[in-house]
């Protein structure tokens, strides 16, 4: 089914939510941003766990605005994965299907089938705090989509994991959602995972959609420098000295070249800059410069044949290159 | 456009509402009553009465003497206590695990047994006084420590020290062992480690439970009448006491009641700003994962284990013993020597018409029944109470918390009051007295019932009600299937606490039961009557009670004092 929120509101002494968007059915939407954005929020008055103040919700053809949590059919995977600690993991899998009074050899085969979709097999009997942070995550996952919900949420559920467990578990998620072709909501600040696996991206900021577009829009054509600076690197530019005119430009540092010499070619933009530091990163070379203004980066393949500035010793100056192609002009 | 609908389980139901109303007739209405006595005692407001109570020298010097036993008593546990918070927090050594477990059954014995106890142990004719007499071929008693200030002092001690014990070692044992190897290594030799790192960081577990132990040694009741014997060691409660059923001079025991609340209140705001210090202490130490490291002692280390242990059993234990090898004696002759036997306990089982038996028959029927009773009572309430005020979040929900946490800080002896002033102007009803009996009870128990229930329900994440509802259950079978299996453990244990408390409740029954008489009241009158042996036999009956249940409660993990 798909969800629509229609002026969604809910107000704090401090903070002001509004959203409007649409998921369409079987989609994988991220609602990406920094802590305090209000992500988390709209996805509680969603659930139903926390009540707007004005605005609607709509859920396929139904409105479900007023409903309480419990007749919503929705499935909802926290972040601290609040599994039920005096039921195993069975117990815990079978509560919604027991919820809705379905028939026990069902509940056990459906509990049995889900277990292998995460790839717990065997665990039916287990307690929760005899589990690791990734099974436990796989249980919440297959606990929220046992009763077969028409929508799946997702608060941040792998912030509490280590990065290469993080990695694998988000492509699980992802298979499994295709799989099942259930329209999901995922909520994350890490921008590389809402790259990796949504086919849309909401962005958000201070309680306000920044920008919806899928990966590629979003990492290519962001709409303002607090996307373009959110999702992946960003090399901004002021493009006048008068700080009440907040236009920039905007490039990689994967597209941005170095060197010693100015450019004639029309094509390019250029800005000259003190080198400030070269780290390595493996595939890459990171070098950054300064004017004392701004600062840029450039991702280079091989080791640059610069100095560096440090203290008040002079680094080398150097040429900022990016082709014009390359280059945006960003309004804010 | 605000909808409530979804909003409605954020809002207690209204049936919780009549908790708090039994909560009003049970415990406001009673001190209500008794606060009435002493403003308006002859039915106009008189605020004479209330200044001439507190201004009058007769007054004014059993505040004095109130006060000054409690310092000295809070003096001598922490001088007990505290030398064992260092021996456990910083060795380790075979036994370790039995002394920390005893340390505890001190404090969960009712007032009356630390009488009896003591009485037995330290009397004139006490085991032992009998002891030393016996080794040192002494004709005439050595010790004459009973019915003294002495006696109030080793006995609140005795009953008090296990606070300064745990409370301090608790903090002590969390202390983290890197900042003591920071010091060193910045060149502090260990007595400035003590008096600089360690020292300040004890200080509010140190302060916290001087404070607790004060105010226990400021109310306390039953052992100052018994062991102290006489006008010039009277208390503000024992006075209250003497006041309402000796004097029966209500309007001053109104009067005298009003003053203590307010005294009372004061001190409890104190010790709740100390608390709070140390939980903050704590939860500093908590989070850490490196503990105070303990070691083998060392030849000096090992014998002060030893004195303290020595120690510790003779204040502690030799009481106890006394009462349950007096037990096991009986006179020969009026006056005869003593030999073994098992007598008074047959008596009991039996029931015999002549007076012992009978009497101890009724009162531990008694007491079991209002024990169970009081113990149900207190459940229901207590835990209703603490679901308000865990799970809900409305406006009044502290002003909720504060009233139903009230009777915690008012003493027994003042509801007994309030009670006995309850019970004289009901009619003569049958059943009046039992219930009220219950009733009191079960306000004294119920604020351990709402600690120990909110302890649990505070452990269960919101985030884990949440996805039960979102799996499809209402608000009431998410109780039913997830918040009621979790806590019932802490429901088991609030009520076994609950039926302790009652069976050792000696206080609120003394002030305004007549006819019914309970194994507490049963010790204290054979106390007074000199059937020492008889009340030992129920005394051990109800140590054993206490010390089962305390195990019981140490299992189920209830490290909170």
């Amino acid at each position: 089914m798909n969800l629509k929120t229609v002026d969604l509101r809910r107000s704090f002494s401090d903070f002001n939510l509004l959203v409007n968007f649409e998921a369409k059915e079987g989609e994988l939407i991220c609602l990406l941003g920094p802590s305090g954005c209000g992500k988390t929020t709209a996805l509680q008055l969603i659930a139903g766990i926390q009540t707007p103040d004005s605005g609607r919700i709509y859920l396929g053809d139904r409105d479900i605005t007023d409903l309480p949590p419990w007749k919503r059919n929705i499935g909802l995977v926290f972040q601290d994965y609040a599994l039920f600690p005096h039921m195993s993991v069975e117990e815990n899998i079978a509560y919604g299907l027991r919820q809705k009074g379905t028939a026990a050899e069902t509940i056990h085969s459906r509990v049995k089938e889900l277990l292998s979709l995460v790839r717990l097999q065997g665990y039916c009997r287990r307690k929760p705090h005899e589990l690791s942070g990734g099974e436990k995550q796989r249980v919440a996952l297959a606990r929220a989509v046992a009763p077969s919900p028409s929508l799946l949420l997702l608060d941040e559920p792998l912030s509490a994991l280590d990065a290469r467990l993080r990695i694998k578990l988000r492509r699980e998620i992802r298979e499994i959602q295709q799989r099942i072709g259930l329209t999901t909501i995922y909520v994350t600040h890490d921008q590389e995972e809402a790259l990796s696996i949504s086919d849309r991206i909401i962005m958000m900021k201070d309680g306000e959609i920044q920008q919806i577009g899928t990966p590629q829009e979003m990492y290519n054509h962001p709409i303002n420098s607090f996307v373009a600076k959110f999702i992946g690197n960003a090399n901004l530019l002021p493009v006048s000295k008068r700080t009440e005119d907040r236009k920039y430009y905007f490039f990689r540092p994967d597209d941005t070249r170095l060197s010693t010499t100015p450019s004639a070619a029309a094509d390019i933009f250029e800005k000259q800059m003190t080198i400030r530091s070269v780290e390595y990163a493996g595939s890459h070379y990171v070098v950054e410069g300064s004017d004392g203004e701004s600062s840029l980066r450039a991702h280079l393949r091989q080791e640059p044949k610069t100095s560096i500035s440090f203290g008040d010793a002079p680094g080398s100056s150097c040429w900022f290159q990016v082709e014009k192609t390359k280059l945006k002009l960003l309004s804010h | 456009m605000r909808n409530n609908s979804s909003r409605r389980w954020e809002r207690p139901h209204p049936a919780f509402l009549s908790v708090f109303i039994i909560l009003l007739f049970l415990f406001y209405i009673p001190i209500g009553g008794v606060l009435i006595r002493g403003f308006f005692p002859d039915s106009r407001l008189d605020l004479r009465l209330f200044a001439d109570t507190v201004t009058s020298s007769y007054n004014l010097r059993i505040f004095w003497f109130t006060f000054l036993q409690a310092v000295l008593s809070t003096v001598f546990s922490l001088l007990l206590g505290l030398p064992g918070a260092f021996l456990l927090s910083n060795y380790t050594f075979p036994g370790k695990k039995l002394i920390r477990a005893l340390s505890g059954v001190p404090f969960v014995l009712p007032p009356i047994l630390v009488v009896l106890g003591f009485v037995i142990f330290f009397g004139n004719s006490g085991l032992l006084n009998n002891l030393l007499m016996k080794i040192f071929s002494l004709s005439e008693p050595p010790l004459s420590v009973l019915y003294s200030l002495k006696a109030i002092i080793l006995a609140h001690g005795f009953y008090n020290f296990p606070i300064a014990l745990r409370v301090v070692s608790s903090l002590w044992e969390q202390l983290p062992q890197n900042q003591q190897w920071a010091a060193q290594t910045l060149g502090a030799h260990r007595l400035k480690l003590f008096r600089t790192i360690t020292l300040p960081q004890l200080l509010p577990a140190i302060l916290a439970a001087s404070a607790l132990i004060f105010m226990f040694c400021f109310t306390s009741f039953a052992v100052i009448l018994v062991l102290g014997g006489g006008p010039q060691y009277t208390t503000i409660e024992v006075e209250i006491y003497r006041l309402a059923r000796t004097s029966l001079d209500i309007p001053a025991a109104g009067a005298l009641s009003s003053a203590a609340l307010f005294i009372t209140l004061a001190l409890l705001s104190v010790y709740i700003r100390l608390q709070n210090k140390l939980s903050f202490q704590q939860e500093l130490s908590h989070r850490r994962n490196d503990l105070h490291t303990v070691h083998r002692p060392n030849f000096l280390g090992l014998s002060s284990i030893i004195i303290y242990i020595g120690i510790m059993l003779l204040i502690a234990a030799g009481p106890l013993i006394g009462v349950i090898v007096r037990s096991l004696q009986k006179p020969s002759s009026r006056a005869g020597k003593l030999f073994f036997s098992l007598d008074w306990y047959r008596s009991i089982l039996s029931g015999d018409a002549g007076q012992f038996g009978m009497i101890a028959l009724t009162a531990i029927r008694n007491s079991l029944i209002i024990g169970i009773a009081a113990a149900g009572t207190a459940l229901i309430l207590g835990t209703a109470v603490s679901y308000v005020t865990v799970r809900y979040r409305f406006r009044l929900a502290n002003l909720i918390d504060t009233l139903s946490m009230a009777p915690m800080s008012v003493s027994s002896v003042i509801l007994g009051l309030g009670y006995f002033l309850l019970l004289r102007s009901l009619p003569n009803l049958k059943g009046a007295s039992l219930l009220l009996i219950i009733a009191a009870h079960a306000v004294i128990a119920y604020p351990f019932v709402v600690r120990t229930v909110s302890a649990v329900l505070k452990k269960i994440s919101p985030n884990q009600l949440y996805a039960a509802m979102l799996l499809g259950a209402p608000p009431g079978k998410v109780f039913c299937s997830i918040e009621f299996p979790i806590i019932l453990p802490a429901l088991t244990a609030a009520a076994v606490f609950a039926f302790a408390i009652s069976l050792g409740e000696i206080n609120a029954t003394l002030l305004f039961s007549s006819s019914i008489i309970t194994i507490p009241l049963a010790i204290y009158r054979m106390i007074g009557s000199y059937n020492f042996f008889g009340a030992c036999a129920l005394g051990t009956l109800l140590i054993f009670v206490c010390v089962l249940v305390f195990s019981l409660l140490e299992r189920a993990g209830g490290s909170e004092i």
